[in-house]
Protein backbone atom coordinates (compact mmCIF):
# COMPACT_ATOMS: atom_id res chain seq x y z
CA UNK A 1 0.00 0.00 0.00
CA UNK A 2 1.74 3.40 -1.05
CA UNK A 3 2.12 6.24 1.70
CA UNK A 4 -1.26 8.54 2.06
CA UNK A 5 -0.26 12.43 1.28
CA UNK A 6 -2.79 15.22 3.17
CA UNK A 7 -2.65 16.64 -0.54
CA UNK A 8 -4.18 13.25 -2.22
CA UNK A 9 -7.15 13.58 0.68
CA UNK A 10 -7.79 17.49 -0.24
CA UNK A 11 -8.37 16.17 -3.45
CA UNK A 12 -10.43 13.27 -2.54
CA UNK A 13 -12.63 16.23 -0.75
CA UNK A 14 -12.88 18.12 -3.76
CA UNK A 15 -14.19 14.90 -5.26
CA UNK A 16 -16.65 14.48 -2.66
CA UNK A 17 -20.57 15.30 -4.17
CA UNK A 18 -22.13 18.26 -2.65
CA UNK A 19 -23.73 18.18 0.82
CA UNK A 20 -28.30 18.81 0.02
CA UNK A 21 -28.67 22.78 0.00
CA UNK A 22 -30.69 22.55 3.24
CA UNK A 23 -27.94 21.38 5.23
CA UNK A 24 -25.81 24.36 3.13
CA UNK A 25 -28.16 26.81 4.37
CA UNK A 26 -28.38 25.37 8.35
CA UNK A 27 -24.74 26.10 7.96
CA UNK A 28 -24.89 29.49 6.81
CA UNK A 29 -27.93 29.74 10.10
CA UNK A 30 -24.57 29.40 12.39
CA UNK A 31 -22.58 32.24 11.36
CA UNK A 32 -25.67 34.67 12.05
CA UNK A 33 -27.56 35.23 15.41
CA UNK A 34 -29.92 32.48 16.95
CA UNK A 35 -33.10 33.45 15.30
CA UNK A 36 -32.03 32.08 11.86
CA UNK A 37 -31.58 28.30 13.50
CA UNK A 38 -34.84 28.70 15.03
CA UNK A 39 -36.90 30.08 11.83
CA UNK A 40 -35.33 27.27 9.82
CA UNK A 41 -36.12 24.38 12.81
CA UNK A 42 -39.54 25.68 12.23
CA UNK A 43 -39.23 25.09 8.60
CA UNK A 44 -38.24 21.89 9.15
CA UNK A 45 -41.17 21.12 11.10
CA UNK A 46 -43.55 22.52 9.52
CA UNK A 47 -42.49 20.84 5.91
CA UNK A 48 -43.27 17.54 6.08
CA UNK A 49 -41.17 15.50 3.00
CA UNK A 50 -38.08 17.92 4.63
CA UNK A 51 -39.45 16.84 8.31
CA UNK A 52 -39.19 12.82 7.26
CA UNK A 53 -36.05 13.34 5.21
CA UNK A 54 -34.36 15.15 8.45
CA UNK A 55 -35.72 12.97 10.72
CA UNK A 56 -34.58 10.23 8.47
CA UNK A 57 -30.96 11.57 8.51
CA UNK A 58 -30.97 12.70 12.56
CA UNK A 59 -31.72 8.78 12.85
CA UNK A 60 -29.52 7.15 10.09
CA UNK A 61 -26.23 7.34 11.93
CA UNK A 62 -27.64 6.14 15.69
CA UNK A 63 -27.56 2.57 16.07
CA UNK A 64 -28.60 0.33 18.81
CA UNK A 65 -31.31 1.37 21.22
CA UNK A 66 -35.52 0.90 21.07
CA UNK A 67 -36.38 4.78 21.03
CA UNK A 68 -36.27 6.31 17.55
CA UNK A 69 -37.02 10.10 17.12
CA UNK A 70 -40.33 9.79 15.21
CA UNK A 71 -41.45 13.27 14.45
CA UNK A 72 -40.17 17.06 14.53
CA UNK A 73 -42.61 17.49 16.88
CA UNK A 74 -40.84 14.24 19.63
CA UNK A 75 -37.47 15.72 19.20
CA UNK A 76 -38.40 19.37 19.54
CA UNK A 77 -40.52 18.22 23.22
CA UNK A 78 -37.44 16.49 24.37
CA UNK A 79 -34.62 18.71 23.06
CA UNK A 80 -36.02 21.90 22.75
CA UNK A 81 -35.94 24.01 19.60
CA UNK A 82 -32.48 25.42 18.83
CA UNK A 83 -30.80 21.90 19.97
CA UNK A 84 -33.15 20.13 16.83
CA UNK A 85 -31.83 23.04 14.60
CA UNK A 86 -27.95 22.38 15.43
CA UNK A 87 -28.44 18.49 15.64
CA UNK A 88 -30.29 18.24 12.26
CA UNK A 89 -27.00 20.27 10.63
CA UNK A 90 -24.68 18.35 12.32
CA UNK A 91 -26.68 14.83 11.85
CA UNK A 92 -26.50 15.73 7.84
CA UNK A 93 -23.08 16.41 7.78
CA UNK A 94 -21.95 13.12 9.27
CA UNK A 95 -24.66 10.79 8.10
CA UNK A 96 -23.22 11.43 4.78
CA UNK A 97 -20.32 9.50 5.02
CA UNK A 98 -21.07 5.35 5.36
CA UNK A 99 -17.80 3.80 6.68
CA UNK A 100 -17.17 0.32 4.89
CA UNK A 101 -17.92 -3.23 6.42
CA UNK A 102 -15.12 -5.11 7.79
CA UNK A 103 -13.27 -2.51 9.20
CA UNK A 104 -13.27 -3.02 13.15
CA UNK A 105 -14.72 0.44 14.13
CA UNK A 106 -17.66 0.72 16.28
CA UNK A 107 -20.20 3.72 14.55
CA UNK A 108 -22.20 3.32 18.13
CA UNK A 109 -19.10 4.24 20.04
CA UNK A 110 -18.58 7.19 17.70
CA UNK A 111 -21.79 8.75 17.97
CA UNK A 112 -22.04 8.56 21.80
CA UNK A 113 -19.14 10.31 21.67
CA UNK A 114 -19.45 12.68 19.40
CA UNK A 115 -23.07 13.57 20.99
CA UNK A 116 -21.34 13.79 24.46
CA UNK A 117 -18.44 15.96 23.32
CA UNK A 118 -21.06 18.29 21.86
CA UNK A 119 -23.53 18.25 25.25
CA UNK A 120 -19.89 19.06 26.87
CA UNK A 121 -19.04 22.14 25.05
CA UNK A 122 -22.26 23.42 25.30
CA UNK A 123 -22.14 23.45 28.78
CA UNK A 124 -18.17 24.66 28.69
CA UNK A 125 -19.49 27.51 25.92
CA UNK A 126 -22.25 28.61 28.21
CA UNK A 127 -19.26 28.74 31.34
CA UNK A 128 -17.47 30.92 29.15
CA UNK A 129 -19.70 33.21 27.81
CA UNK A 130 -18.97 31.91 23.86
CA UNK A 131 -21.59 30.83 21.64
CA UNK A 132 -22.92 27.50 22.83
CA UNK A 133 -24.63 25.95 19.89
CA UNK A 134 -21.36 26.65 18.11
CA UNK A 135 -19.78 24.72 20.91
CA UNK A 136 -22.56 22.25 20.38
CA UNK A 137 -21.41 21.74 16.57
CA UNK A 138 -17.92 21.82 16.96
CA UNK A 139 -18.11 19.26 19.35
CA UNK A 140 -20.37 17.37 16.96
CA UNK A 141 -18.26 17.35 14.26
CA UNK A 142 -14.67 17.33 16.12
CA UNK A 143 -13.88 14.17 15.14
CA UNK A 144 -15.51 13.98 11.49
CA UNK A 145 -12.27 13.75 10.18
CA UNK A 146 -12.10 10.27 11.56
CA UNK A 147 -15.07 9.35 9.89
CA UNK A 148 -14.12 10.81 6.10
CA UNK A 149 -10.79 9.21 6.18
CA UNK A 150 -12.09 5.77 7.35
CA UNK A 151 -14.58 6.38 4.35
CA UNK A 152 -12.51 7.56 1.68
CA UNK A 153 -9.47 5.78 2.60
CA UNK A 154 -10.49 2.04 4.58
CA UNK A 155 -7.45 0.23 3.98
CA UNK A 156 -4.56 3.17 5.06
CA UNK A 157 -7.35 4.21 7.87
CA UNK A 158 -7.68 0.41 8.91
CA UNK A 159 -3.85 0.25 9.50
CA UNK A 160 -4.04 2.98 11.74
CA UNK A 161 -7.03 1.36 13.93
CA UNK A 162 -4.00 -1.38 13.81
CA UNK A 163 -1.43 0.60 15.17
CA UNK A 164 -3.68 2.02 17.44
CA UNK A 165 -5.03 -1.34 19.18
CA UNK A 166 -1.16 -2.58 19.10
CA UNK A 167 0.34 -0.12 20.62
CA UNK A 168 -2.91 1.62 22.99
CA UNK A 169 -1.58 4.82 21.74
CA UNK A 170 -3.75 8.38 21.40
CA UNK A 171 -5.18 8.48 17.90
CA UNK A 172 -3.46 11.35 16.62
CA UNK A 173 -0.23 9.50 17.23
CA UNK A 174 -1.18 6.95 15.55
CA UNK A 175 -2.18 8.75 12.47
CA UNK A 176 0.79 10.68 12.03
CA UNK A 177 2.81 7.43 12.30
CA UNK A 178 0.92 5.96 9.56
CA UNK A 179 0.02 8.58 7.45
CA UNK A 180 2.11 11.48 8.37
CA UNK A 181 -1.34 13.83 9.01
CA UNK A 182 -4.05 13.49 12.22
CA UNK A 183 -8.07 13.71 11.49
CA UNK A 184 -8.39 17.05 12.84
CA UNK A 185 -5.86 18.35 9.90
CA UNK A 186 -8.45 15.98 7.79
CA UNK A 187 -11.55 17.42 9.08
CA UNK A 188 -10.18 21.60 8.99
CA UNK A 189 -9.86 20.71 5.37
CA UNK A 190 -13.36 18.77 5.00
CA UNK A 191 -15.74 21.57 6.83
CA UNK A 192 -13.93 24.82 5.38
CA UNK A 193 -14.47 22.81 2.33
CA UNK A 194 -18.09 22.98 3.19
CA UNK A 195 -18.20 26.77 3.89
CA UNK A 196 -18.60 26.29 8.12
CA UNK A 197 -17.99 29.56 10.32
CA UNK A 198 -14.35 29.88 10.41
CA UNK A 199 -14.09 29.48 14.80
CA UNK A 200 -15.84 26.18 14.10
CA UNK A 201 -13.62 25.24 11.52
CA UNK A 202 -10.47 26.53 13.93
CA UNK A 203 -12.12 24.18 16.67
CA UNK A 204 -11.93 21.46 14.88
CA UNK A 205 -8.63 21.82 13.84
CA UNK A 206 -7.32 22.98 16.76
CA UNK A 207 -8.91 20.37 19.17
CA UNK A 208 -5.85 18.20 19.98
CA UNK A 209 -3.27 21.13 19.98
CA UNK A 210 -5.25 24.24 21.45
CA UNK A 211 -1.72 25.94 22.24
CA UNK A 212 -0.77 26.32 18.78
CA UNK A 213 -2.93 28.91 17.26
CA UNK A 214 -1.28 31.69 16.36
CA UNK A 215 -2.99 34.24 18.33
CA UNK A 216 -1.56 34.27 21.86
CA UNK A 217 -4.31 35.71 23.66
CA UNK A 218 -5.79 35.26 27.11
CA UNK A 219 -9.73 34.91 25.81
CA UNK A 220 -10.80 31.44 25.99
CA UNK A 221 -11.83 30.40 22.15
CA UNK A 222 -13.86 28.06 20.75
CA UNK A 223 -11.25 25.43 20.53
CA UNK A 224 -10.36 25.52 23.74
CA UNK A 225 -14.12 24.72 24.29
CA UNK A 226 -13.53 21.80 22.09
CA UNK A 227 -10.54 20.56 23.75
CA UNK A 228 -11.60 19.99 27.41
CA UNK A 229 -14.82 18.96 25.99
CA UNK A 230 -13.75 16.35 24.12
CA UNK A 231 -10.98 15.16 27.09
CA UNK A 232 -14.40 15.78 29.32
CA UNK A 233 -16.26 13.36 27.16
CA UNK A 234 -13.64 10.51 27.26
CA UNK A 235 -13.30 11.08 31.05
CA UNK A 236 -16.88 10.79 31.91
CA UNK A 237 -16.64 7.51 29.26
CA UNK A 238 -20.09 8.85 27.57
CA UNK A 239 -18.82 6.39 23.86
CA UNK A 240 -19.02 3.41 26.00
CA UNK A 241 -16.03 1.94 24.61
CA UNK A 242 -13.81 -0.02 26.77
CA UNK A 243 -10.29 0.94 25.17
CA UNK A 244 -11.17 4.40 25.71
CA UNK A 245 -8.04 6.58 26.51
CA UNK A 246 -8.24 9.81 28.21
CA UNK A 247 -6.18 12.81 26.05
CA UNK A 248 -3.89 14.96 27.96
CA UNK A 249 -5.32 18.46 29.08
CA UNK A 250 -3.98 21.41 27.91
CA UNK A 251 -3.48 23.13 31.39
CA UNK A 252 -3.35 26.75 29.40
CA UNK A 253 -6.94 25.88 27.48
CA UNK A 254 -8.15 25.09 31.18
CA UNK A 255 -7.07 28.24 32.64
CA UNK A 256 -8.19 30.10 29.49
CA UNK A 257 -11.84 28.23 30.07
CA UNK A 258 -11.69 29.77 33.94
CA UNK A 259 -12.08 26.23 35.21
CA UNK A 260 -11.80 24.75 38.65
CA UNK A 261 -12.72 21.68 39.73
CA UNK A 262 -15.71 22.60 42.04
CA UNK A 263 -17.00 24.16 38.99
CA UNK A 264 -16.30 21.16 36.48
CA UNK A 265 -18.40 19.10 39.13
CA UNK A 266 -21.10 20.87 39.34
CA UNK A 267 -21.49 20.99 35.45
CA UNK A 268 -21.20 16.79 35.31
CA UNK A 269 -24.97 15.55 36.46
CA UNK A 270 -26.36 17.60 33.87
CA UNK A 271 -24.19 16.68 31.05
CA UNK A 272 -24.59 12.93 32.04
CA UNK A 273 -28.41 13.11 32.24
CA UNK A 274 -28.55 15.10 28.63
CA UNK A 275 -26.49 12.47 27.35
CA UNK A 276 -28.46 9.81 28.44
CA UNK A 277 -31.62 11.45 27.08
CA UNK A 278 -29.64 12.45 23.52
CA UNK A 279 -28.79 9.05 23.27
CA UNK A 280 -32.18 7.31 24.38
CA UNK A 281 -33.68 9.77 21.76
CA UNK A 282 -31.46 9.49 18.53
CA UNK A 283 -30.53 5.41 19.39
CA UNK A 284 -27.10 6.16 19.73
CA UNK B 1 -27.19 5.37 43.92
CA UNK B 2 -29.30 6.91 41.16
CA UNK B 3 -29.17 6.38 37.10
CA UNK B 4 -31.96 7.44 34.62
CA UNK B 5 -34.05 5.66 31.93
CA UNK B 6 -35.79 6.74 29.15
CA UNK B 7 -39.92 5.17 29.59
CA UNK B 8 -42.97 5.37 27.06
CA UNK B 9 -45.20 7.67 28.64
CA UNK B 10 -47.76 5.04 29.49
CA UNK B 11 -44.92 3.10 32.00
CA UNK B 12 -44.82 5.99 34.04
CA UNK B 13 -46.47 6.32 37.26
CA UNK B 14 -47.42 9.46 39.52
CA UNK B 15 -44.70 9.51 42.07
CA UNK B 16 -41.67 9.13 39.58
CA UNK B 17 -39.60 11.80 39.26
CA UNK B 18 -38.22 13.62 36.26
CA UNK B 19 -34.49 13.39 35.28
CA UNK B 20 -34.33 15.58 32.27
CA UNK B 21 -36.74 18.67 31.53
CA UNK B 22 -39.29 18.49 28.78
CA UNK B 23 -40.01 21.20 26.77
CA UNK B 24 -42.71 22.53 24.69
CA UNK B 25 -42.51 23.08 20.59
CA UNK B 26 -41.30 26.53 21.36
CA UNK B 27 -38.24 25.73 23.86
CA UNK B 28 -39.71 26.52 27.16
CA UNK B 29 -39.67 24.18 29.82
CA UNK B 30 -43.01 22.36 30.98
CA UNK B 31 -41.44 20.46 33.61
CA UNK B 32 -37.75 20.64 35.11
CA UNK B 33 -35.98 17.63 36.01
CA UNK B 34 -36.40 16.39 39.73
CA UNK B 35 -40.35 16.99 39.23
CA UNK B 36 -42.10 15.03 41.09
CA UNK B 37 -44.64 13.43 38.76
CA UNK B 38 -48.30 13.36 39.82
CA UNK B 39 -51.57 11.90 37.73
CA UNK B 40 -52.25 16.09 36.50
CA UNK B 41 -48.41 16.23 35.39
CA UNK B 42 -48.79 13.32 32.94
CA UNK B 43 -52.52 13.71 31.88
CA UNK B 44 -50.92 16.92 30.68
CA UNK B 45 -48.11 15.03 29.12
CA UNK B 46 -50.60 13.40 27.63
CA UNK B 47 -52.55 15.99 26.10
CA UNK B 48 -49.79 17.81 24.45
CA UNK B 49 -48.59 14.30 22.92
CA UNK B 50 -45.91 13.88 24.94
CA UNK B 51 -44.64 9.85 24.18
CA UNK B 52 -41.97 9.25 26.62
CA UNK B 53 -39.42 10.95 29.54
CA UNK B 54 -36.35 10.79 31.29
CA UNK B 55 -37.08 8.61 34.91
CA UNK B 56 -34.94 8.86 37.81
CA UNK B 57 -34.41 5.64 39.09
CA UNK B 58 -32.67 5.35 42.78
CA UNK B 59 -30.71 1.79 43.88
CA UNK B 60 -30.37 1.06 46.87
CA UNK B 61 -26.81 -1.14 47.58
CA UNK B 62 -25.31 -2.80 50.74
CA UNK B 63 -22.35 -1.79 51.86
CA UNK B 64 -20.75 -4.26 50.61
CA UNK B 65 -21.67 -3.60 47.12
CA UNK B 66 -21.00 -0.32 47.48
CA UNK B 67 -17.35 -1.21 48.36
CA UNK B 68 -17.29 -3.01 45.14
CA UNK B 69 -18.59 -0.64 42.72
CA UNK B 70 -16.06 2.10 44.53
CA UNK B 71 -13.56 -0.81 43.18
CA UNK B 72 -14.63 -0.69 40.23
CA UNK B 73 -14.69 3.10 39.70
CA UNK B 74 -11.14 3.47 40.70
CA UNK B 75 -9.79 0.79 38.33
CA UNK B 76 -12.12 1.97 35.54
CA UNK B 77 -10.58 5.50 35.95
CA UNK B 78 -7.36 4.17 36.24
CA UNK B 79 -7.87 2.85 32.98
CA UNK B 80 -9.11 5.80 31.26
CA UNK B 81 -6.59 8.00 32.53
CA UNK B 82 -3.91 5.34 32.19
CA UNK B 83 -1.58 7.20 29.15
CA UNK B 84 -2.71 11.00 29.93
CA UNK B 85 -0.55 13.87 31.09
CA UNK B 86 1.14 15.12 34.32
CA UNK B 87 0.27 18.07 33.85
CA UNK B 88 -1.81 20.76 36.57
CA UNK B 89 -5.10 19.88 34.38
CA UNK B 90 -4.85 16.59 33.91
CA UNK B 91 -4.39 16.25 37.82
CA UNK B 92 -7.06 18.25 38.50
CA UNK B 93 -9.40 16.34 36.01
CA UNK B 94 -8.69 12.92 37.36
CA UNK B 95 -9.64 14.04 41.08
CA UNK B 96 -12.52 15.62 40.18
CA UNK B 97 -14.27 12.68 38.48
CA UNK B 98 -13.01 10.26 41.13
CA UNK B 99 -14.58 12.35 43.80
CA UNK B 100 -18.05 12.75 41.25
CA UNK B 101 -18.07 8.98 40.77
CA UNK B 102 -17.56 8.30 44.61
CA UNK B 103 -20.35 10.37 45.33
CA UNK B 104 -22.88 9.36 43.13
CA UNK B 105 -22.54 6.05 45.07
CA UNK B 106 -23.46 7.20 48.31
Amino acid sequence: MSPLTLEEVLADIRQLPSLPAVVGELIRTLDNESAGIDQLAEGIAKDQSLAARALRVANSPFYGIQHKVSSIHDAIVILGFRAVGSLVMAASVTGYFTPPKGVPFDLGHFWRHGLGTALCARALARHAGLDTEAGFSAGLLHDIGVLMLLTTRPDHYGGVLAYREEHDCHVPDAERAILGFDHAQAGEALISRWRFPADIVRAVAQHHAPEGRPENSAAASLGDVVHVANILAHALDLAGAPQTLVPPLSTAAWHRLGLDGAMLKAMLPGIEQEHESYCALLAA
Amino acid sequence: MTSIHTLALDQVTPGMVLGVDIHDAHGATLLAAGTELSESHLASLRRRDVRQAAIKVREILSEAERDVRREEIRARLRHLFRHTGEGEADRVLYQTLLEYRLEQVE
